[in-house]
């Protein structure tokens, strides 16, 4: 608004100097002259046309810091949501699992690949998202779920314009995965449903098959697509402890993912080798990795076990599916 | 005074278009074992060309070059490359190898596989380098040379090929007037050892004193040959140097020095 | 001579160091005595194949430089600067992330081959029969700038999620983490490009004289030609295909060397294998005993030493380039 004031009030200034100049000079420098400024001006209206453009922008952007701004912790949503909208494969999970129909607005496209997520299937019926502000704008969400990672400035400019976005953090234990679950289940209005899935959960964790006495604290280290192995603050390893393994990474104090070298993989001799595969039908030389011969021939048969990754990589209910793999690897490998 | 025994090379219609430019048109030419034939001519004759025919670096878009009675294109590159051996203009040299190696280089077309030199190889070598008066330096590098030395060290090179023909193209050129005489009187040498040697050249007193035939090409025709006396008539010179010149004697063997340039 | 006893050496080194806690000594007594252990398992999986394809990628490098440098007449001609390299890792990049190294595992030193083909192809077009030190240079930039933009290209599009990552693999080429089968698949071609670059030693040094001289010597240019265009993409295409791209070891190599063969182009050529296969074993134990978290990957240590090395040469070639 303020460039096309400004650019008016300077054609108009331009004009009258021009006008002015006019009357001091002859009729042929008067032509040459005209000529000249008559092209500036046509160029200069061209930058103002461009000016006004760009400033529009920025103009709806200082009007939307009028409006209040509402971010706040989960508990204190005065409504029961019913325009859910999801921007990270995690919450989509959370949120397909928890959630009533139609309170689903749009979950993201990761979550409609079925070797990336176990809720591929429901997730079909929803319009995906590319985790884009203007996107999610067109849904008209009255909630916005978000992940750790996700775009701090999609975020910002969401909060800006008055959308509550509650952001989660990935739990790193099976028990933060409860508290999560219990705590979403709460913000959509599904406080019940929340605490059937957990004593699911818990149901499902104690009938496990039990592990032999000698066979508890088998030795076991996880290899992942580029080599790296799960450390001690980390969801895996949690999982990998509910199901009754000690994770050599822990043991050696690995910090988080770290990148474990082939050789000291097979020196350390875990009993079981956990291969975390990612998206294996596609070729790349991470995966690769998971399938070097001096594997395959150091750890035959139950040795070696294949957790897919849809199980592991978000802090769901579904992770039960990982610590179920693992008890079932371990009863397998302590046999031998 | 001419030393000819049979002909060792004869050239019959030899024809060579290049990108549609005509390089060579119905030329013949023949030298004999110990004859010195100079080709002549200004430049763009296609005297290089036609050197470089009879060396097998080109191949003739029609005619036929044949060497002791064969025809070239019976003969294999290798058999071609034991008879006739060329020098060409502004010889170079890529690695800075020393005068052995470099001269040791001519007896390839003797040697199969690689680096094996046989007892008669070391003797070639060791004649070329004598011929040449490299014997000294023959330990030294190509490149630390000066430029009379290096022409030395690569007319050896030629020679170690131990080939009935030699062809070198514009071996003096260039050259301090102490080694064009050296190298004349050396290829003289080479002539009255039987080989057979064509030179082209752009020094008519050089070309009149030293070689027994001339041989004179002008946008790639032959305008005529024999004698120098005949060849460098004042009517050539006019008319394909376009040039006069002083013509004289001196110790029985003549010099010709170009003085007016014709209009 | 000298130059294989210290190949051995490094070999023997290569073999004796790793990441892991591994004894030697003990891994081989058992290999011997026939146990099967994780000791003789890290020894003949890991340790003997990362060995070997140092020795036989630095032997292609090493000679495959040295015979450009011979044909093109310009010293500094090698696989990496030239854009042969470039053009194999694309090649080998296009046949892996398509999967179809994953149906015919003898497509990927194919895929990285026929690369290397189209590069030294394209450079002696590029170049041609008057070669001079400049265009050399500037057609290798050229392809190596595409073939680099065009690798990118297709790691970027490649339908793998870690595909984007792993360009760094392949521009800055190791040696970690190969296996015997990286070794069999790259070997028999490799093999084959080298008999036909040895093959080229006669032609290469008639070649000293300038290409008119080797000619009426009896050399078939032609033949000598494709001998060094099709055993260089044969042996650079096989090794960058199974190691990435390592640079500079055709460049460093032949010029450190070649005042020891007296100059000489064909006496080069195995000396100059010899010479790089050292050369990346040193390398590669420089990356494995470097105290780094992440091991340094191996074409960074040879930039290291050939980037400055190329410098230096260009410094002092400068006037022949005027």
């Amino acid at each position: 608004m303020i460039a096309v004031v400004l650019a008016r009030l300077a054609l108009a200034a331009g004009n009258a100097k021009q006008d002015k100049l006019l009357k001091y000079l002859n009729d042929k420098t008067q032509r040459f002259i005209l000529a000249r400024l008559n092209f500036c001006f046509v160029r200069f209206g061209r930058v103002c046309l461009w000016a006004l453009v760009v400033g529009a922008v920025p103009a709806q952007q200082s009007l939307a810091q009028l409006a209040p701004s509402q971010d706040g912790p989960l508990n204190e949503m005065k409504q029961i949501p019913q325009r859910v909208v999801s921007l990270n494969l995690c919450t989509d999970e959370l949120l397909l699992a928890l959630a009533e129909p139609h309170q689903i607005q749009s979950v993201t496209w990761l979550v409609k690949d079925p070797s990336l997520s176990w809720m591929a299937s429901a997730a079909q019926a929803y319009p995906s998202n590319q985790g884009a502000a203007e996107e999610v704008l067109a849904f008209a969400p009255d909630l916005v779920l978000a992940g750790a990672f996700t775009a701090p400035a999609t975020l910002v400019m969401l909060e800006r314009l008055g959308i509550p976005v509650i952001k989660l953090n990935p739990p790193k234990t099976v028990a933060a995965i409860k508290l999560q679950v219990q705590q979403v289940a709460n913000l959509l209005g599904r406080a019940d449903y929340g605490r059937r899935l957990i004593r699911a959960m818990e149901h499902d964790i104690a009938n496990l098959p039990p592990l032999a006495t000698d066979a508890s604290g088998l030795r076991a280290l996880l290899y992942q697509p580029n080599g790296l192995t799960a450390g001690g603050d980390t969801l895996v390893a949690d999982i990998m402890r509910v199901a009754g393994l000690e994770n050599l990474a822990q043991l050696r104090n690995y910090p988080n993912f770290t990148q474990l070298p082939l050789e000291v993989l097979v020196l350390e001799r875990p009993d079981l080798l956990i291969l975390g595969e990612y998206m294996p039908q596609l070729p790349s030389l991470a995966q690769a990795l998971l399938t070097h011969p001096v594997l395959r021939q150091s750890f035959i048969g139950h040795k070696t076990i294949v957790v897919p990754s849809q199980s592991w990589s978000c802090g769901v209910p579904h992770a039960v599916e990982a610590i179920k793999i693992l008890r079932h690897a371990a009863i397998a490998a302590a046999k031998v | 005074m001419s030393r000819r025994s049979e002909l060792c090379l004869i050239a019959q219609g030899l024809t060579l278009t290049v990108a549609g430019k005509s390089l060579l048109d119905d030329v013949d030419i023949d030298v004999a074992g110990g004859e010195i034939l100079g080709l002549i001519g200004p430049n763009g004759a296609g005297k290089t060309s036609l050197l470089q025919l009879l060396a097998g670096v080109l191949a003739p878009d029609s005619g036929q070059v044949s060497l002791n009675g064969q025809n070239t294109s019976d003969l294999s590159p290798q058999e071609r490359a034991r008879k006739v051996a060329y020098l060409p203009q502004q010889a170079q040299m890529h690695w800075p190898l020393t005068v052995a190696h470099a001269v040791g280089l001519g007896r390839l077309p003797h040697t199969r596989g690689y680096g094996r030199q046989s007892q008669q190889d070391r003797d070639a070598v060791a004649a070329a380098l004598r011929q040449t008066g490299m014997v000294e330096l023959q330990h030294r590098r190509m490149n630390t040379l000066s430029g009379g030395e290096r022409m030395r060290a690569l007319v050896a090179r030629m020679l170690a090929v131990e080939a009935d023909i030699l062809l070198a193209d514009e071996p003096v050129a260039g050259l301090d007037p102490y080694f064009q005489l050296d190298f004349m009187e050396l290829f003289t040498q080479q002539a009255m050892l039987g080989h057979a040697v064509i030179l082209v050249l752009h020094d008519l007193t050089l070309a009149a004193r030293y070689c027994d035939r001339l041989l004179l090409l002008d946008a790639g025709r032959v305008v005529t040959s024999g004698s120098p006396e005949q060849v460098l008539s004042t009517e050539h010179l006019s008319a394909v140097y376009r040039i006069e010149a002083i013509k004289a004697e001196h110790q029985a063997q003549p010099y010709i020095v170009p003085w007016h340039r014709r209009p | 001579m000298s130059l294989w006893l210290l190949m051995l050496v490094l070999l023997l080194v290569s073999v004796s160091i790793g990441r892991g806690p591994l004894d030697v000594l003990q891994a081989v007594r058992e290999l011997m005595a026939g146990e099967i252990t994780p000791g003789t398992l890290v020894f003949t999986e890991l340790r003997v194949p990362r060995a070997l394809l140092g020795m036989f990628v630095g032997a292609s490098l090493g000679l495959a430089g040295a015979a450009m440098q011979g044909l093109l007449r310009n010293p500094l001609a090698e696989p990496g600067i030239v854009g042969v390299s470039g053009c194999a890792a694309l090649g080998a990049v296009l046949v892996f992330y398509t999967g179809l190294s994953g149906v015919y595992a003898m497509a990927l030193p194919l895929g990285g081959i026929a690369g290397a083909l189209v590069a030294v192809v394209l450079l002696y077009l590029l170049s041609g029969a008057r070669a001079t030190l400049l265009t050399v240079i500037l057609a290798g930039i050229a392809i190596n700038a595409l073939a680099g933009a065009l690798t990118a290209l297709v790691l970027n599009l490649a339908p793998s999620p870690f595909a984007f990552l792993e360009i760094i693999f392949w521009q800055m080429g190791s040696l970690s983490d190969r296996s015997l089968q990286h070794v069999g698949l790259s070997l028999p071609l490799m093999l084959v490009g080298w008999g036909l670059l040895l093959g080229a030693a006669r032609g290469l040094e008639a070649l000293s004289l300038g290409e008119e001289t080797a000619v009426s010597l009896g050399v078939n240019l032609g033949r000598l030609r494709l001998y060094v265009i099709m055993g260089s993409a044969l042996a650079v295409g096989s090794a960058v295909a199974v190691s990435g791209v390592i640079g500079f070891v055709g460049l460093v190599v032949p010029h450190l060397l070649r005042p020891w063969v007296d100059y000489l182009p064909g006496k080069l050529l195995p000396i100059s294998a010899l010479g790089g296969a050292i050369l990346v074993l040193a390398a590669d134990i420089l990356v494995r005993l470097m105290p780094t978290q992440n091991e340094l990957k191996l074409g960074v240590v040879t930039a290291l030493i050939g980037a400055p090395f190329f410098l230096w040469l260009v410094y002092r070639l400068r006037r022949e380039m005027i």
